[in-house]
């Protein structure tokens, strides 16, 4: 698999990126670290704990990261997930769904990160 | 394909604003953020990162007047981008350096918050690099012209009052020429009633004498005696005592300073004028209505006048006269003190007794303002050209310097240094024992941190609480005390720290304190 694949899985558009980093090779470092961010795992545990007002924090932190590496689709995901734990009162069975749908998209990123060529 | 020039972050015209590399912070929260902003602005910039807003605080306080821009995320966990400016605002900082915001959440009410804490720009996300080189460029250019403008304004200023000063003298030396004195008596009465001023100035604030109205009075003190200048040389260089006639003569070159200024065709409007008017008339008056020549008592005689009477009195007093010997600077401060001069305001005595001291060496100090003027010229040159930090940037890297002086030795300690900053309410700790006891670097708001962390860092509100004694006493504090380890157990250690004062305007102020913790003996 290759960058442009990897942008297609997403719905996203890799010439927008490199629009900005100039390079795949730099687009891909971006995207490794981003995918690997110590907020994924922070807001695994601000979940689990039910501490919303942490969670929100750190799924903002993703969808700074997400923005700036245009992922289509697992942005919208993050953006839906932030404004459902804005306030620090959520819906909680809506908050839960919201973060699963990230949970999963960002796992099947990490497989398909780990595929690029 | 790719070249090598087109993959660089650079804009098509010239970005760099100055001959130095200017220095930008990074504050974000998130490893990638902060490397595609590096990525962007290392080519042009020293980039310095920071990853929570309270290392920002840290970084600014290590690089506080280096720093050109600081690029700030808003949503951090800790202490966030909001509770940054908010720092940054309270403590004149925001002043010094421009921020960008650079943040996804683009809600109004974000926006508008940040722009109310002081931002300089908003950039959103995406990074468009072209976008960030621009804006980076522009607030740096723009915020660079303004220091320089503020720097000119204030050199234009001193110019124009040394200017001013130098032609006062000029005129002032002619005087006393004629009077048979050195033009030194001229800047002495400067200096002290310089001297004089400030101490009323801190002590009797009623008399609304600022900084601005002492450096008007200071400079037109030297016109004094202008009226001299129309009595005849007899009676002003007689070596023995006045005739009654001579006397009364002698008397009315305060009348005749007061009017020869009143009749100045252009000037006479303005306060240097008028002050120089005050003092020339009323400077022979005396609180108990015993002087010329209007007799007035009390607080009716102008503080100005009341000030350059004085020394005017102290400057006789210890030079010598055609008609007397010097007195010594204790013989001077005794015979005016006990009246012999005639009766002085005793507020205005109170302050002259408490500055005598300092009056005696700065007579001294003053004297030579070559070094000075030359110096004066060549920051000039240098700010016009840009060439130079300017005044204030000088100060803040000569701060820098000592800062790293130290960081660097307080690091190499074995115990533990302190340096409480109080203005900026934070506190820099060093050497080997302060990871011993597990403190951080940092404290920033440091009572609200302490109470925070009381539980996890005992050591640390142990300090505290000393400190605060210290600071209630308002004297240096030394003592021996048992600091409690993280491990459990605790270490006997000898603390000791000391107060740094400044004499202000509205009386002593604590700047802040320096200390250090010592074990009393060897860790294991």
């Amino acid at each position: 698999m290759d960058m442009q694949a990897f942008y297609q899985s997403v719905q996203a558009d890799l010439d927008d990126v490199l629009a900005f980093y100039k390079t795949p090779e730099r687009v891909r470092k971006y995207v490794r670290s981003a995918l690997h961010d110590k907020a994924f795992g922070l807001l695994d545990d601000a979940v689990a704990r039910k501490d919303w007002a942490v969670a929100f924090k750190q799924a903002h932190a993703v969808k700074g990261m997400c923005l700036n590496l245009c992922l289509g689709i697992f942005t919208e995901m993050v953006i839906d997930l932030v404004e459902c734990l804005r306030g620090g009162n959520p819906d909680e069975e809506e908050a839960l769904r919201a973060y699963d749908r990230v949970r999963q998209e960002h796992l099947r990123l990490l497989d398909l990160e780990e595929a690029l060529s | 394909m790719s070249t090598e020039s087109s993959e660089a972050f650079t804009l098509d015209d010239d970005a760099i604003v100055s001959k130095r590399r200017p220095q930008i912070l990074i504050v974000d929260d998130t490893d990638v953020n902060r490397d595609i902003l590096s990525d962007i602005l290392e080519q042009d910039y020293d980039v310095l990162e920071a990853s929570s807003g309270l290392e920002a605080i840290e970084v600014l306080r290590c690089h506080e007047g280096t720093l050109s821009l600081i690029l700030l995320d808003i949503v951090m966990p800790d202490m966030d981008g909001f509770e940054v400016l908010a720092y940054l605002r309270k403590n004149r900082w925001a002043e010094d350096v421009p921020v960008i915001v650079i943040s996804s959440e683009t809600s109004p009410g974000y926006v508008k918050k940040g722009f109310e804490l002081g931002v300089n720009d908003y950039v959103s996300r995406p990074f468009d690099p072209e976008i960030i080189l621009r804006r980076v460029a522009n607030t740096i250019r723009l915020f660079a012209k303004q220091e320089r403008l503020k720097d000119l304004v204030v050199h234009s200023m001193q110019e124009q009052e040394k200017r001013d000063t130098l032609m006062v003298d000029i005129l002032s030396s002619i005087v006393e020429f004629r009077n048979g004195e050195s033009g030194l008596h001229v800047m002495r009465i400067r200096i002290i009633s310089e001297i004089l001023l400030e101490a009323v100035s801190r002590r009797f604030p009623q008399y609304g004498l600022s900084s601005t109205r002492i450096a008007l009075i200071s400079t037109a003190a030297a016109l004094h005696d202008i009226g001299k200048i129309t009595l005849p040389g007899a009676i002003l260089n007689k070596p023995g005592k006045l005739t009654a006639e001579e006397y009364e003569i002698m008397k009315t070159h305060t009348v005749i300073g007061d009017e020869m200024l009143r009749g100045l065709q252009h000037g006479a409007d303005i306060d240097l004028v008028k002050c120089a008017r005050s003092i020339c008339r009323w400077h022979h008056e005396r609180w108990d209505g015993n002087g010329y020549p209007d007799g007035l008592t009390g607080d009716a005689i102008p503080i100005e006048a009341q000030v350059v009477a004085l020394a005017d009195v102290y400057d006789a007093l210890v030079s010598e006269r055609v008609y007397k010997p010097a007195y010594t600077h204790d013989e001077a401060v005794n015979i005016i003190l006990s009246g012999g001069c005639g009766a002085f305001n005793p507020a205005l005595l109170a302050c002259f007794e408490h500055e005598s001291l300092r009056l005696e060496e700065m007579l001294c100090l003053r004297s030579d303002e070559s070094y000075e003027r030359s110096n004066v010229g060549i920051r000039v040159q240098e700010s016009l050209e840009g060439l130079g930090p300017g005044i204030a940037g000088r100060t803040a890297l000569l701060l820098n310097s000592e800062r790293e002086k130290l960081a660097y030795l307080a690091s190499n300690s074995p115990g533990l240094v302190f340096d409480f900053d109080a203005d900026s309410d934070t506190v820099e700790l060093y050497g080997a024992l302060r990871e011993t006891l597990g403190l951080p670097r940092t404290i920033a708001n440091t009572v609200e941190t302490v109470a925070r962390r009381a539980e996890t860092l005992p050591a640390l509100q142990q300090l505290s609480r000393l400190f605060a004694e210290a600071r209630a006493v308002g004297s240096d504090v030394s003592c021996d005390m048992a600091l409690p380890l993280p491990g459990g157990g605790e270490l006997s250690c000898r603390f000791e720290s000391h107060l740094i004062w400044i004499d202000s305007a509205l009386g002593p102020r604590c700047m802040g304190a320096i200390g250090s913790v010592f074990p009393q003996k060897a860790l294991a």
